[in-house]
């Protein structure tokens, strides 16, 4: 394959935080918080479950007692809800605070094993090739799916699953800007730049 | 891709299916699961019924500290139950919003070939070649071969998509090449 355009990309901490705000910044629909907090509707009905479930379990007690017990255990059962439900809405990207983007491009980087190998991108004619230690994988440039541009990275979305980060400063011999138009022309889609703020 | 394809030992050839990835989800799951947290569940209902049994032998005090307790263990084993199958309901939901969401990249046909010292994976828009040295865990899924490579990335196809040699035989080869055990789930 003929080069015309090369990079070098280190993978560290600062690859997977790029790649992860281009990751939640594409999603066009953020979700909406429920009206009821960190609760939601299903939640309130089972949570009248729970009251019936300890009101039936404690039958051998007198009426204002079982009521204020079952009335307990509820509150009891929303705070255990409540906090699974905080703890599985921080686990989404989509509703990560740029911290913890940045705590999990930490254990991200490590879950690859890939921290301080570098990969080598030649982008050709027709297709590109993306070398690293043990792997090389030509991709065609008709199968990438979005272009898109953070401060110091590109990110081609090859699809969701499947992201080729090219580091701008790695770019041998060429402006960043001459890169990003010679793969707007190849793909047939434009580079979309990342705004945090989106 | 102008690439010289060699006569493979195993020649893999599928496409992911909503099943395939949901098994995939499944299996990831119950590898995370712990058997002690099930245990402690399990223990916790029994003393929940135990007391609430135990209760209609005695009275005074003694049935009002058995109501309490029955009620409160049985309270806790509700909680986590919904939180748990809450849980589970939601992932189902994501693995099918995620399928739909990469359908046409699912549905690309990959061909993988198994050689002695590399193996690649072809689809029409993209050719790998990988060493066995980047293979990092073997898993099998009730069936479902899953490959767990450096780099994040997952590869994971049926038993009845191995076209070219024997899946018993390929997955001894797997475990030689990559010298490390296949790990068996049981995804039901």
């Amino acid at each position: 394959m003929e080069a015309i355009f090369t990079a070098k990309t280190t993978y560290g901490e600062n690859l997977f935080y790029h790649r992860a705000i281009a990751k939640k910044y594409d999603k066009a629909v953020a979700k909406k918080k429920s009206a009821l907090g960190d609760l939601e509707i299903l939640d309130l009905f089972m949570s009248v479950v729970a009251f019936g479930l300890y009101y039936f379990a404690t039958s051998g007690m007198d009426m204002p007692t079982r009521i204020f017990q079952s009335l307990l255990a509820v509150i009891l059962f929303t705070t255990i809800i409540r906090n699974l439900n905080r703890m599985r809405r921080r686990s989404d990207e989509s509703n990560m605070s740029e911290t913890a983007l940045k705590r999990n491009a930490k254990s991200d980087l490590a879950a690859t094993g890939q921290e301080g190998e570098t990969c080598t991108v030649t982008f050709g004619a027709e297709s590109m090739l993306i070398e690293s230690p043990g792997i090389m994988t030509e991709i065609r440039y008709e199968g990438l799916e979005r272009l898109k541009e953070t401060e110091e990275y590109f990110m081609l979305f090859r699809s969701q699953l499947t992201i080729i980060p090219v580091e701008k400063a790695g770019i041998i011999d060429a402006a960043p800007e001459e890169l990003a138009a010679f793969l707007e022309e190849k793909s047939g889609k434009k580079m979309e730049p990342v705004r945090k703020t989106a | 891709m102008g690439v010289v394809k060699e006569d493979a030992l195993f020649t893999v050839r599928h496409h992911v299916t909503e099943d395939s990835l949901r098994r995939l989800e499944k299996g990831t799951r119950l590898l995370g699961a712990g058997g002690i947290g099930r245990k402690i569940l399990t223990g916790f209902f029994v003393a929940a019924v135990v007391c609430l049994v135990l209760k209609g032998f005695f009275d005074g005090t003694a049935v009002l500290i058995l109501s309490a307790a029955g009620g409160a263990m049985l309270l806790i084993c509700f909680s986590v139950f919904y939180g748990l199958a809450k849980g589970w309901a939601e992932s189902k939901q994501d693995t099918k919003r995620k399928y739909k969401e990469n359908q046409a990249e699912y549905e690309l046909e990959r061909e993988y070939r198994f050689h002695e010292d590399y193996y690649e994976v072809e689809s029409k828009y993209e050719y790998s070649r990988l060493e066995y040295q980047n293979i990092g865990r073997l898993l099998d899924m009730s069936g479902m071969f899953v490959i767990l490579e450096k780099g994040d990335v997952i590869r994971f196809f049926m038993k009845e998509d191995v076209k070219k040699g024997d899946p018993a035989e390929f997955a001894a080869f797997l475990e030689r090449k990559c010298e490390t055990k296949m790990e068996h789930v049981s995804v039901g």
